[in-house]
């Protein structure tokens, strides 16, 4: 079994999670610990299933749905505009039906649902925007550098935004060159992991603890 | 699978475009992460332009209203206080000797030896002067045994740690806040024990202002449609632009609670 990098830069966010606890506790993120738990019992599930038999796209299938209802309820508990935190919830909702739609109609439960991931990257983009749209507007004087969750939109923002047209090529990568649609897929995929667990990282460190606001 | 070299080709050429395609993706995140940052920098530093415009503003309000206080003290003093010390001379120069006259006598000029201690007291606590005269503490209780003597109330009144004086104008708007928080206990909290403690502490002096009133719900009252709750915004900002705090705690029928937190060095 094979460790990657991108395997390293998770633990270590995880790592950073744990380590900060203290202060991101008073923050949404507090989820984030064992938010992470899960997404290195599933890479090394997943890295064990490849290994044992080979295809391992239905564990990341299943995954992609408890990951989108995971960010879609971070932002929900960020965003201050009560048609944003109405949206996320109906992103729920409806990631869920088009992952059901999708697996049972068209790209089944044991292939990979790169059209899953293109709709889940598509959402979550749309709700990081939702939260810069809103940091815009805020009245606050926020400096954003100090903020754990412009680094982990940034992080997420980067990652799907490069990820994005990885997914929708995919059908006819496969369709052409397994092994060179492989090849690109980790070449990107990977890369941006790092970018991705990197920012989180630096989410967790930069967190502290909230100072009084109210009177 | 691809069947020919030019299939294999072709999907060689699509893959090095996808990745040119999520390379040229991401560097649009970024780009776009950089506008929303140079932009929130300039909206911090309007906002921070504001501040500055709307604490000069402020600070200007407080020196006019202190000056009006004072101006205020001077004329109780110097004139009514003076006419009616005027009028109480008279009065015990009123050479008549029936008993009924007399009476009246007696009880118009205890009613005006009462009026003016009232206007002494009034007169002292509008004087800017007073917190220099008796200190932060001293004006603070002076203000607790002011209630106290309206018989209405019964009082508590303690400092810990080793006082110290900061600057003037800071004590001075702690005292005015101190002075509106034991106004409002008398106009709305129905309560009828207060107390006030005082600690001074190494880097900052605390003050906890307590009534077992009849308490009220924060956070309507914080609402900013609520205009009573501007009293509470208005000593908020006051505090922030002494660099203090002030935190206030009240649950209807739980009383209410005011901490006021001034640091002992102004660090701008």
């Amino acid at each position: 079994m094979q460790v990657y990098l991108f395997n390293y830069i998770e633990m270590l966010a995880f790592v950073a999670s744990i380590f900060s606890y203290k202060r991101i506790k008073y923050f949404p993120l507090k989820k984030f610990p064992y938010f992470l738990s899960l997404i290195i019992l599933v890479e090394f599930t997943a890295k064990y299933i490849g290994h044992k038999l080979g295809n391992n796209a239905i564990l990341y299938n299943f995954f992609s749905t408890i990951e989108f209802t995971f960010y879609s309820l971070l932002y929900r508990e960020y965003f201050e505009n009560k048609r944003n935190k109405k949206i996320s919830e109906i992103l729920i909702v409806v990631f869920f039906l088009f992952f059901l739609i999708n697996s049972i109609f068209f790209q089944g439960f044991f292939d990979f649902q790169n059209y899953t991931f293109v709709v889940q990257s598509f959402f979550i983009i749309l709700l990081i925007f939702f939260y810069l749209f809103e940091s815009f507007e805020s009245i606050q004087n926020v400096n954003l550098f100090s903020e754990p969750i412009f680094w982990i939109s940034t992080g997420l923002l980067l990652f799907h935004l490069g990820d994005f047209v990885d997914n929708l090529l995919m059908n006819y990568f496969l369709s052409h060159e397994k092994s060179e649609a492989t090849r690109i897929f980790e070449l990107v995929n990977n890369n941006l992991i790092i970018v991705l667990y990197s920012c989180f990282t630096i989410a967790f460190l930069i967190c502290r603890r909230p100072k009084q606001t109210l009177v | 699978m691809p069947q020919t070299k030019a299939d294999i080709s072709i999907a060689a050429d699509i893959g090095a475009a996808a990745i040119i395609a999520s390379i040229v993706f991401f560097v649009l995140g970024a780009f776009v992460i950089i506008i929303v940052l140079i932009y929130r920098k300039r909206r911090n530093n309007h906002l921070k332009e504001k501040q500055h415009m709307q604490n000069t503003l402020l600070q200007t309000r407080l020196e006019i209203q202190e000056e009006t206080f004072k101006t205020i003290s001077q004329e109780i003093h110097d004139n009514i206080g003076q006419s009616l010390s005027f009028v109480k001379l008279n009065l015990n120069t009123i050479d008549d000797t029936s008993p009924a006259t007399k009476e009246k006598i007696t009880e118009s000029k205890n009613l005006l030896t009462k009026t003016i201690h009232d206007l002494r007291d009034i007169a002292r606590s509008l004087n800017p002067d007073f917190i220099n005269e008796l200190g932060l503490y001293g004006a603070i209780e002076q203000q607790l045994q002011l209630l106290q003597k309206t018989g209405e109330y019964k009082t508590a009144f303690m400092v810990t740690g080793d006082t110290y004086k900061t600057d003037q104008q800071r004590e001075l708007v702690v005292f005015r806040i101190v002075q509106e928080l034991l106004n409002n206990t008398v106009k709305h909290a129905a309560a009828n024990e207060v107390s006030i403690t005082m600690d001074y502490q190494a880097n900052q002096l605390v003050i906890t202002v307590h009534d077992n009133g009849k308490g009220f719900d924060i956070d309507a009252m914080q609402s900013v449609q609520n205009n009573n709750g501007l009293g509470l915004r208005n000593m908020l900002s006051r505090m922030i632009l002494i660099k203090g705090f002030i935190t206030i705690n009240s649950k209807p029928m739980e009383g209410t609670t005011a901490i006021i937190e001034l640091p002992k060095q102004l660090n701008l």
